[in-house]
């Protein structure tokens, strides 16, 4: 397996405005991706983590903007390019979309159209895509819909997305993001939604997916159980900063940030314990987030203020 | 960002205020409308003449130009217009005003002239525009009977603008009572006046007014034609409203909020009233002013057809009747020249009504 | 009716019609949402219902405070002047009972009014049962505001102001300013991050040993069940198909079903792979 790195960000910045101020929702981030790996960006509700993904696709609308920064991806036999400087309706960001790259969100009824059949979208993005007969597209989505896990899929192609359950439409938004074969694939909360034994069906369908596809995933959640079974590689981000990355093992079980070490110590575990162990708001916003320094050791980044930085680490 | 009010504090209404002044438009409509309603609740003093005053030198005389350079180039700080001189045309028979350079009618603003009871209370002579005594002013021309078109205008903007907005209270009194009735007993009630919107909602509009203006007796007082004319038009308009108002009232019933008001112990009242109004009081404003265009649009349509309003009422739909044959679009097209302000408030309306609805709602669109 | 139990309930049903749409609406079937549901809670104990979505649990706690009609069934509950069934009740008779028995939203966005001030939010239960004190509203209401943890200068502000876990304080704080009884959580903690989840799950325990509460807590996370809760319903397609100790539920279910639930949850981990039940060689019933 190449450890090489598939994407990586450099000093991306992206700011939200409303009518009297504006807000920083990604604050100057740096991260890189590798290759055939499952990246994970954990992070609380206004961490920046989705924003950061919507930026790969260049799906930012406004009030959003980006305000600095660049996105370098390399694909697989291609050369290297900057996402953010493709223009809008350009046939490569059209490429981009769907075709290199293709995600899936938290709700997939919201995601797919509800006046076309399943057949007919997934049909729709193979054709947008590669110039193949409508027959071989038909053939093409309703073995992706098979390989998803839907049988009966070629009576199923011709259903609208009402027909289907929670779990079965995400079967159908993967097959649909799959179908192209991407090189990246962007998972934004896709089990947040469900319940939890659809989430464990989902979860391990993903993962005998990434085990058959040479794909490289960006795995967006809040849930660190969700993180432990999923993720190689982990990045925790809290207002709009990265705080610390790490593979999975070092994070769940030695996290440096003490944001880190504060959600995994908040999650219920299966044993009883009398209270939750919480963190305090004021420390995550000031004590940690305003000047942070980054400290490196092998593949492991945190960042920190000076005094609390381990004596291993390197600036 | 210490100066500023946090984002987040500002109430609903500062919100939705934020967010209209954005639309320019909107805005400028609202000034537009705000303008427009003051020039009618004031007319007597805003219109030089009486609006069946006739200038006898004036029969079908077109619009007179302001001018600050006299013929023979001198410059003159007040503006003034020149009299008409008339020739019939004798081969067509028409009339042809040209201006008669040796007739200057300086105009004076906040002066006397003639004699107005304003709103029946006082008596004044003020005017904001007019001319000495014995000269005369048309801004917009005149009509067959030599009345000055820009007066006229002004007067009807009282009868039609008012029109539309006390028929839309009417309206929103129908719909908001109906409707909620509807929309909160549901069940059978609801059924029974579901039913009945449908049926009313598939009457074609036109003849049914029409129909119903007819049935207005002759002999009733301007007064008594004006307010029927608006409980006509009400008892068709409120039907959309009635389906909103409905339509917020079963979504909102739902809503965690008012189920919590409900397992506190509220009353159905105090529900209602602290709970539900306030909630959709925004969504009726902005639909109440999307529905005063249609209210003026069908008052000048019922008027131009004849079975409106009626002389000597003067409003904008009555004014455009006189426009009914081809031969003044020819001739006299000035007399069009109520039809543009309907169209300017009309469109203004829209603007207003849209820029509200998109201020109103004040939680979509500020969070990522 | 023994004093210990502050609710018992039996047989509890609740049926919605379904219904042909046309000129005028028929009635063709009905759909059975909770169905002969009986339990009993202790009175100062925690009782968890969890079950997945569509199981019926919020319908259940819902019909139990008579906020959707129950359609057959009783719910005795252990008021302050002797036991009542709640399903006898008039609306009316049930409205002074209301002090006694509150309800905390899952919804910290949509179970405030948009438009009223906290302060009027937290006094809406007081304005309602005590409006001839309302002098010392205001008072009771920083009182309440400084229990849940929030600033004093919150009262002035709307909900939008506030982040999710801050407005979940303002629906704890509402629900708990007239001294209930009972409070029944509806997913209270399910739309939290997981360290606000935390703050406010320790709150709520923090109000029960203070205020002598007594909780039916409902959710669908079964670790935070299991973490707060004493004993457990597990509910599939409208009925309990187990019920007892949390910690009995999690160690040896006896129901196939539970045995589902319990082998989907993640584990935190990276070593301890999922294995989830295979749904089809199960007895769901």
């Amino acid at each position: 397996m190449s450890t090489s790195t598939i994407l990586s960000i450099r000093n991306l910045s992206i700011s939200f405005k409303n009518e009297i101020s504006e807000q920083l929702a990604v604050n100057n981030i740096n991260l890189d991706m590798k290759r055939s790996q499952t990246t994970a960006i954990v992070g609380e509700s206004g961490s920046g983590k989705s924003v950061t993904a919507y930026a790969m696709m260049q799906l930012i609308q406004p009030p959003g903007k980006i305000t600095s920064g660049e996105i370098i991806f390399s694909p697989a036999q291609q050369d290297s390019f900057d996402i953010l400087q493709l223009n809008d309706n350009s046939p490569a960001l059209y490429d981009l979309r769907g075709g290199l790259m293709s995600m899936i969100f938290q709700e997939p009824m919201t995601a797919l159209s509800p006046v076309h059949t399943i057949g007919n979208q997934i049909m729709e993005a193979i054709l947008t895509h590669q110039a193949i007969p409508k027959q071989a597209a038909f053939d093409l989505a309703a073995a992706m819909l098979e390989r998803v896990g839907i049988q009966n899929s070629r009576e199923r192609m011709h259903q609208y997305p009402f027909e289907f359950s929670g779990g079965m439409r995400q079967r159908v938004m993967i097959a649909m993001a799959l179908v192209c074969q991407p090189q990246i694939l962007i998972c934004d909360e896709p089990t947040t939604a469900l319940d939890v034994t659809i989430q464990a069906e989902i979860l391990a369908l993903l993962k005998e997916l990434k085990a058959t596809i040479d794909i490289s995933v960006l795995f967006i959640t809040h849930d660190l159980a969700v993180v432990a079974q999923i993720a190689d590689q982990v990045i925790v981000m809290n207002q709009g900063r990265i705080l610390e990355t790490g593979s999975v093992r070092q994070i769940l079980n030695d996290p440096i940030h003490p944001y880190s070490q504060g959600l995994i110590a908040a999650v219920p575990g299966m044993k009883r314990q009398p209270r939750l162990d919480a963190i305090s708001n004021d420390s995550t916003r000031h004590n940690y987030g305003v000047h942070p320094l980054i400290a490196i050791k092998g593949d492991r980044e945190v960042a920190l203020p000076m005094p609390l930085i381990p004596a291993e680490y390197q600036l | 960002m210490s100066d500023h009010p946090l984002y987040e504090d500002l109430s609903t209404r500062r919100l939705t205020w934020l967010r209209f002044k954005r639309h320019k438009l909107a805005l400028m409509s609202g000034g537009f409308l705000i303008f427009i309603y003051l020039i009618a609740i004031f007319c007597e003093f805003f219109a030089p003449y009486e609006p069946n005053w006739r200038n006898p030198k004036a029969i079908f005389a077109p619009p007179q130009e302001f001018h600050f350079f006299e013929a023979n180039g001198n410059f003159q700080f007040r503006p003034f217009v020149y009299g008409y001189t008339l020739r019939i045309n004798p081969e067509t028979w028409v009339r042809e005003y040209t201006e008669d350079t040796s007739q200057k009618h300086p105009i004076y603003f906040f002066s006397k002239g003639q004699k107005y009871q304003f709103w029946n209370l006082f008596t004044a002579r003020h005017h904001f525009i007019t001319t000495a005594k014995g000269q005369y002013l048309h801004i917009f021309g005149t009509d067959k009977l030599g009345r000055d078109i820009f007066s006229r205008i002004v007067y009807g903007a009282r009868i039609s603008l008012s029109l539309g907005l006390i028929g839309v209270v009417l309206t929103l009194v129908l719909g908001v009572l109906i409707g909620g009735l509807a929309g909160y007993l549901g069940g059978r009630t609801d059924n029974l006046i579901q039913r009945l919107i449908e049926v009313l909602q598939s009457i074609p509009t036109l003849p049914l007014w029409m129909a119903l203006s007819a049935a207005v007796p002759v002999h009733w007082s301007p007064l008594g034609v004006y307010f029927s004319i608006i409980v006509i038009l009400s008892f068709i308009q409120w039907t959309g409203l009635a389906r909103v108002v409905r339509g917020r009232f079963l979504a909102l019933r739902e809503e965690d909020f008012v189920i919590a008001a409900r397992l506190l112990g509220a009353s159905q009242l105090r529900i209602i009233t602290r709970h539900l109004l306030p909630s959709f009081m925004s969504h009726i404003i902005t639909t109440a002013t999307l529905a005063i265009p249609g209210m003026i649009l069908a008052e000048t349509a019922l008027s131009f057809l004849g079975v409106g309003l009626r002389a000597p009422v003067v409003s904008w739909g009555v004014l455009l009747q006189q426009a009914q044959n081809f031969q003044v679009i020819v001739l006299t097209p000035w007399l069009l020249i109520p039809g543009i302000f309907v169209i300017l408030v009309v469109i203004a309306f829209n603007l207003l009504g849209d820029g509200l609805r998109d201020a109103a709602d004040p939680y979509g669109g500020h969070q990522l | 009716m023994t004093t210990r139990n502050l609710l018992e309930v039996t047989n509890l049903s609740v049926k919605f019609p379904l219904l042909k749409r046309g000129l005028l609406s028929k009635q063709v079937g009905e759909f059975t949402a909770v169905d002969q549901v009986s339990f009993e809670v202790q009175r100062g104990s925690v009782l968890g219902i969890v079950g997945e979505s569509g199981s019926g649990k919020t319908t259940l706690v819902r019909a139990i405070l008579r906020a959707i009609e129950p359609s057959s069934g009783s719910v005795l509950f252990q008021g302050n002047d002797g036991a009542v069934d709640l399903c006898q009740l008039t609306h009316k008779q049930l409205m002074p009972l209301r002090t006694q028995m509150q309800m905390i939203f899952q919804d910290p966005f949509a179970s405030l009014n948009p438009r009223m001030k906290v302060a009027d939010i937290i006094a809406e239960p007081l304005v309602i049962h005590h409006p001839e004190q309302h002098l010392q509203h205001r008072q009771q209401v920083i009182k309440m505001l400084e229990r849940v943890g929030l600033e004093a200068d919150s009262l002035h502000r709307f909900p939008h102001a506030f982040s999710g876990g801050q407005r979940q304080r303002i629906g704890i704080a509402r629900a708990l300013i007239l001294n209930p009884s009972l409070v029944i959580c509806d997913e209270a903690v399910s739309a939290l991050d997981v360290s606000v989840q935390a703050q406010v799950l320790n709150l709520l325990a923090d109000l029960q040993e203070e205020m002598n509460l007594t909780y039916i807590f409902v959710a669908h996370d079964l670790n935070v069940v299991h973490h707060f809760c004493e004993r457990a319903l597990v509910m599939y397609r409208g009925a309990v198909v187990e019920s007892g100790p949390v910690d009995q539920i999690f160690t040896s279910p006896q129901h196939d079903y539970t045995k589902l639930l319990l082998s989907a949850i993640p584990s935190l981990d990276p070593d301890i792979k999922l294995a989830p039940l295979d749904r089809n060689s199960l007895d769901l019933g």
